[in-house]
This record gives C-alpha cells, sequence and structure tokens, in this order.
C-alpha cells in the first residue's frame, strides 16, 4: 500500500511543472484516515499540475481536514498564490513555515520566498483596541479577538474593518491600506447603559423599596407629560421633515447602505 | 393603592409611552440615513435558479473618474438566506461622479464566494439610481461565470 501511495506521488510530481510536493508524514494514529488524505494529497497536486487551481485547493484542504499535517499548508499556499489569493497564501505559507520546521530545506526556502513575494504586494492592518475580547472582522472575515498579536495582512486599497463585543457598540471603520505599509486603526468601544434610568434625580427606584413609597410616581410629575409631549412632538416634526425631503432622506433596504469611496 | 402597585403602573404607563415614541419614530421614516452630500446607488439583487444559499453579498465597485475602488459586504457579517430582490445601497460622497462598474459576489456560510453578477451604473449626483444585478452561481466548468 505505502509503495504505491509513494508510486502514485511520484507520479503526481513529475506530472506537476512548477508545485513542490510536500509528503504527508505526521505521527498517524489513524492509518486510513492517512492513506485517504495521501490519495486526496495525490489529487490535488495532479490537479494542480493541471492548473486546475481551485481543485487543487478544494483537495489539498480536505486532506488537511482530514489528517492535519502542517506540511499540507505549503500546498495549500501555492494553490492559494497560483488562485490570486495573496492574502490566503501568505497566511498558509507563514503557518506552514511556523509548525513544519522538518520539511525538507529547498520546500522551506520556497515557502519563505513565495511569502517574501506575496509580502511586498500587500499591506497590513494594525488593530488596536482597549476592550479586550472583542471580535475583529476585516470586509467581513474573522481575523481574530483583542488584543491582537498580529498585524492582518491584506490587499492594498480600502478595507472594511469592525469591531464587536457583547454589551459594547460595534464600531466599522475604512481603513485604506497601501502595499507595503502597515495602517494603524484604532478603536474605542462604548459600553450599552441597559439600565434604566431613575427620573426621579434623587436616588430612589420608582416602585421599589420603601424610598419610593415617598416620591410620587413618575407620571404624576408635570415635567413627565411635558417631556413626553415634547418627545414626541418632536419625533413628529423630525419625520414630517425627513418624509418631505425631495431626496427622500432615508433608504428602505433589506440589506443595508454603507459609504463608498 | 398600594407603592408597589403604584411602582407596576408607572412602569408600564412609561413602557407604553416608549413603545408609541418608537412606533411614532418608525412610521416618520425608518431605514437608514441619507446625508445632504452623498448621492444614493440602490442595487437590486436578482438571485437565479441554481444559485447555493447565500449568505453575504460582496461588492466590488470601480469608480473609474477618480480611480478609486471600493470593496463592502453586506451585512457587514455573514447572516440569514439572502432572498433574491434583496437590496443594498451604495452611499457616494456628491464630490465623486461618472461611471460605476459593479461586481457582485454572493458569498455562502464559509464566505466562499459562489456566484457572481456584474453591471455599471452612472452615479446621479445627489440623488438616487437604482441598478438590478442579477447573480448567477459560479462554474468552473464554463458554463457560468468565474468567481
Amino acid at each position: 500500500m505505502k509503495a504505491a501511495l509513494s508510486a502514485l506521488l511520484v507520479c503526481a510530481v513529475i506530472a506537476t511543472a512548477h508545485a513542490q510536493e510536500v509528503v504527508v508524514e505526521p505521527p498517524a494514529s489513524d492509518a486510513q484516515a492517512k492513506a485517504h488524505a495521501q490519495g486526496l494529497l495525490s489529487e490535488g497536486t495532479a490537479a494542480y499540475g493541471r492548473g486546475d487551481y481551485a481543485t487543487a485547493l478544494d483537495k489539498f484542504t480536505s486532506a488537511y481536514e482530514i489528517f492535519p499535517s502542517p506540511k499540507l499548508w505549503f500546498n495549500i499556499g501555492q494553490a492559494n498564490r497560483d488562485l490570486g489569493r495573496p492574502v490566503e497564501a501568505v497566511a498558509a505559507f507563514d503557518r506552514f513555515l511556523r509548525n513544519a520546521g522538518d520539511a525538507p530545506p529547498e520546500t522551506l526556502a520556497e515557502a519563505r520566498r513565495s511569502a517574501a513575494e506575496l509580502k511586498a504586494k500587500l499591506g497590513q492592518i494594525q488593530v488596536t483596541c482597549a476592550t479586550d475580547g472583542a471580535e475583529i472582522t476585516v470586509d467581513g472575515k474573522q481575523v481574530g479577538s483583542t488584543p491582537l498579536g498580529e498585524m492582518v495582512w491584506t490587499t492594498p486599497g480600502r478595507h472594511q474593518v469592525a469591531v464587536q463585543h457583547a454589551g459594547f457598540s460595534p464600531v466599522i471603520e475604512d481603513v485604506v491600506v497601501l502595499a507595503g505599509q502597515a495602517s494603524p486603526v484604532n478603536f474605542e468601544l462604548r459600553p450599552i447603559d441597559l439600565r434604566a434610568p431613575n427620573p426621579t434625580g434623587n436616588g430612589a427606584m420608582v416602585g421599589d423599596g420603601a424610598a419610593a413609597s415617598e416620591t410620587k410616581p413618575v407620571y404624576r410629575h408635570t415635567w413627565f407629560w411635558v417631556a413626553t409631549g415634547v418627545v414626541i412632538g418632536a419625533g413628529i416634526a423630525a419625520g414630517v421633515l425627513i418624509a418631505t425631503r425631495s431626496s427622500g432622506g432615508r433608504l428602505e433596504t433589506t440589506l443595508g447602505s454603507q459609504r463608498a469611496f | 393603592m398600594t407603592t408597589k402597585a403604584k411602582g407596576m403602573k408607572a412602569r408600564s404607563l412609561t413602557a407604553t409611552l416608549a413603545m408609541l415614541m418608537v412606533l411614532g419614530a418608525g412610521a416618520c421614516g425608518g431605514g437608514d440615513a441619507v446625508a445632504d452630500d452623498e448621492s444614493v446607488v440602490v442595487i437590486h439583487v436578482n438571485i437565479e435558479a441554481g444559485v447555493p444559499e447565500l449568505r453575504q453579498i460582496h461588492v466590488a465597485a470601480h469608480l473609474g473618474s477618480a480611480g478609486m475602488d471600493a470593496n463592502l459586504y453586506f451585512p457587514t457579517t455573514p447572516q440569514g438566506p439572502i432572498a433574491s430582490g434583496a437590496t443594498l445601497a451604495l452611499l457616494i460622497p456628491t464630490t465623486r461622479s461618472g461611471l460605476l462598474d459593479l461586481v457582485l459576489f454572493g458569498l455562502d456560510a464559509g464566505q466562499n464566494p459562489v456566484a457572481r453578477g456584474n453591471g455599471q451604473t452612472m452615479i446621479t449626483v445627489g440623488g438616487r439610481v437604482d441598478k438590478t444585478i442579477s447573480l448567477s452561481a459560479c462554474s468552473s466548468s464554463g458554463s457560468g461565470p468565474g468567481c
């Protein structure tokens, strides 16, 4: 079985003009899973050789899911690179270099070279936020949570960075990234105060405890009805103003609106 | 009436008023605000048959006159399935004008592009323009657009 697999892999390498194959060799407890992953790796390598990088990436990724050898990140990086997905390729090559130190020196060198070439065309976003544990997304993709130990590689251009945390108002910022440069963006999350306001202003919570019994109910204060009338009146006036604006003033969309350029 | 009963009545009255205010505000105009110095491009997304379930739309917009690109995601994080006929809007400063190239990618739950469509529209400076773009399933076999 192993000999047959090796022969198949050798054929795949020959068929591949410029893809370097890395054989899956981590300690295996499940020989069947390893064999399945080897099969997928061979199929992926063959697809890569045909220039069908999408299929190759699918096979390599499936192989990793079945048998998570860090060496597969090299193949995944190559496929992403040739699919024109430099950010994903850099992430894969970096992961390979971090975790597959026992790979052949020429493969490690190729990964370093590819990563360096790709990084020269990319920029980075440095996200900082005083609130720890907030989820960070770039262009809708989760990249981690605060504090983010490393900068986020991304393509040059405008990107949407969002930070959200339970109990805080989410914040979205547009960041312009230039090749070879790091763009810092700092977020300040403001907590959402869900406590009811204390309208009596004297420290008593209406309806609760003995202190409240010494005060009139809030709706028996004149100022309450005046304030309520003012708020409703202002709301109606604002609504009428907005509704009568020539531009319409408000957009009704199912997926929302966002600012561009 | 006991203190507790009075408190409950006050709370229910306050809640009712708050609800009325919210309803009033809603009746007076919900949705997203548009500033006076913005042009609006509303995109109606038509999802063709055979397109897998979409959770997010990636809009890649190119404004040739300014040489600018924008990549926007609607909604900002993947959510429930997007139905055909969904609408989204780009708010563009009135300092920008000209022909807007639009490429829309339909993303699945894993944020992989599974559908694509494109279109062009002229920006109506200070006004609104509506554009319908159909998304068809991506195909690597050549029968549909590649992603």
